[in-house]
């Protein structure tokens, strides 16, 4: 795909993403959003009345404290995602910058990223503080910590990896331009 | 339903072998196994509003199934289940081995063979990602609700009549949640083949994609 290609297709893709849930949200208001886990759960007993659950988590007990460990799943997986595509993403920048097709990269840009990230990561939950427009569910609490931590940790880890994998594209190109046919060899035997 | 938790020893013992096999060849694809973990640690935290008034999550095994061969990601699965399981109590521990199933085994096994089989058939790349990552997560709440089915069958209509009623708040909840993930798959993926088209290339992933071009 060229570039074009590939920036309208994320775009797209993205306002779908996000527009799906909404859509949702407007055409039933009514509803209360609970999990379709929990309304399986309700479903098992009006089958089985009888039904208990034969062993229940040890230690977890409010749902406050489920909240925020989604929130920290959210912040795990983001970092290590995010990480990845910036280490990538830099490597090729960092290659091409070696071969001087780009002009170096800034180091603004870092700070910049990493701000950014910090920004999300405490203007999202106040904002849903702030606006709440309904009491909801615990499970729509859990998708805004979830995101506002996988948000806020791919910006930071996208920029921190992003510059690693620049040095990483440039050292590689330096070392290819010294010894390309040694260095060639070695790769091919590993 | 915890009885179907022994039958997933020998996938985990292939996937074992097979993750630690790929990164003692080439460290790189730890890079790639991060972003296919990552992802499916994101997706499986977002509990999303669907259009049947309640929330449910995305999968994300749909990425690695595709990048690596799917008993990898029965194993990072396995994980992903195990931490909410864990840590969230949101899946628990009694039935850790039929979530795995419905998620890590049919989720990355169906992902996988759809996304061979579109390529086989000269599918487009992102088409075939799209329909994999989306079948693949709807296939994995099909399981769940027939697994329920099969354990509560209802007095009256017996297995069909709980079986419908589990498909519909499982199955139904998740079609717009399988249309974003897949999208959301397809985006990661074109990123991943322009950026580390080298490691994919060293790892075999994404091959029919070259003889289809």
């Amino acid at each position: 795909m060229k570039n074009r290609t590939t920036a309208i297709f994320t775009v797209v893709a993205l306002a779908v993403v996000i527009a799906l849930p909404i859509v949702g949200l407007v055409l039933r208001p009514s509803s209360a959003f609970g999990g379709a886990d929990s309304a399986g759960q309700a479903a098992i007993i009006q089958i089985n009345p009888n039904y208990k659950p034969w062993f229940n988590n040890v230690w977890m007990q409010s749902t406050r404290t489920s909240e925020y460990m989604f929130g920290f799943q959210g912040l795990l997986g983001g970092a290590i995602l995010f990480s990845t595509l910036g280490f990538f993403v830099g490597r090729t920048r960092g290659r091409a910058e070696a071969a001087n097709e780009q002009a170096p990269a800034s180091a603004g840009a870092k700070a910049a990223y990493v701000l950014i990230g910090i920004a999300t990561f405490t203007v999202i939950p106040v904002l849903y503080f702030v606006v709440g427009y309904k009491p909801p569910s615990s499970e729509i609490i859990c998708l805004f910590f979830a995101l506002s931590a996988a948000i806020a940790a791919g910006f930071t880890f996208f920029a921190l990896f992003f510059f690693r994998g620049r040095r990483k594209g440039l050292k590689e190109a330096v070392q290819t331009c010294a010894v390309p046919s040694m260095l060639r060899t070695v790769e091919g035997v590993s | 339903m915890s009885l179907l938790v022994p039958h997933l020893h020998p996938l985990l013992g292939e996937g074992g072998y097979d993750l630690s096999r790929l990164v003692k060849e080439n460290r790189n694809s730890l890079l790639l196994l991060g972003s296919a973990g990552g992802f499916c640690f994101v997706l499986s935290s977002l509990k999303i509003p669907s259009v049947s008034g309640s929330c449910s999550h995305p999968t994300g095994v749909g990425l690695g199934a595709i990048l690596f061969r799917p008993w990898v990601m029965t194993v990072i699965g396995t994980i992903v289940l195990g931490f909410q399981a864990l840590l969230l109590a949101h899946g628990g521990i009694t039935t850790l081995g039929a979530n795995a199933m419905s998620m890590a085994i049919v989720g990355s096994f169906s992902a996988w063979a759809l996304y061979r089989i579109l390529k086989r058939v000269g599918a487009p790349m992102w088409l075939a990602v799209f329909v994999a990552a989306a079948i693949s997560d709807l296939l994995t709440y099909c399981v769940t609700a027939t697994q329920l089915a099969w354990a509560f069958p209802d007095p009256i209509s017996g297995f069909l009549g709980s079986w419908t009623k589990f498909m519909a708040i499982f199955a139904v909840t998740q079609i717009p949640l399988a249309i974003s993930e897949g999208l959301l798959t397809v985006v990661v993926v074109t990123y991943l083949v322009k950026y580390s088209r080298s490691e994919l290339e060293r790892l075999g992933a994404l091959r029919m994609q070259k003889e289809a071009a």
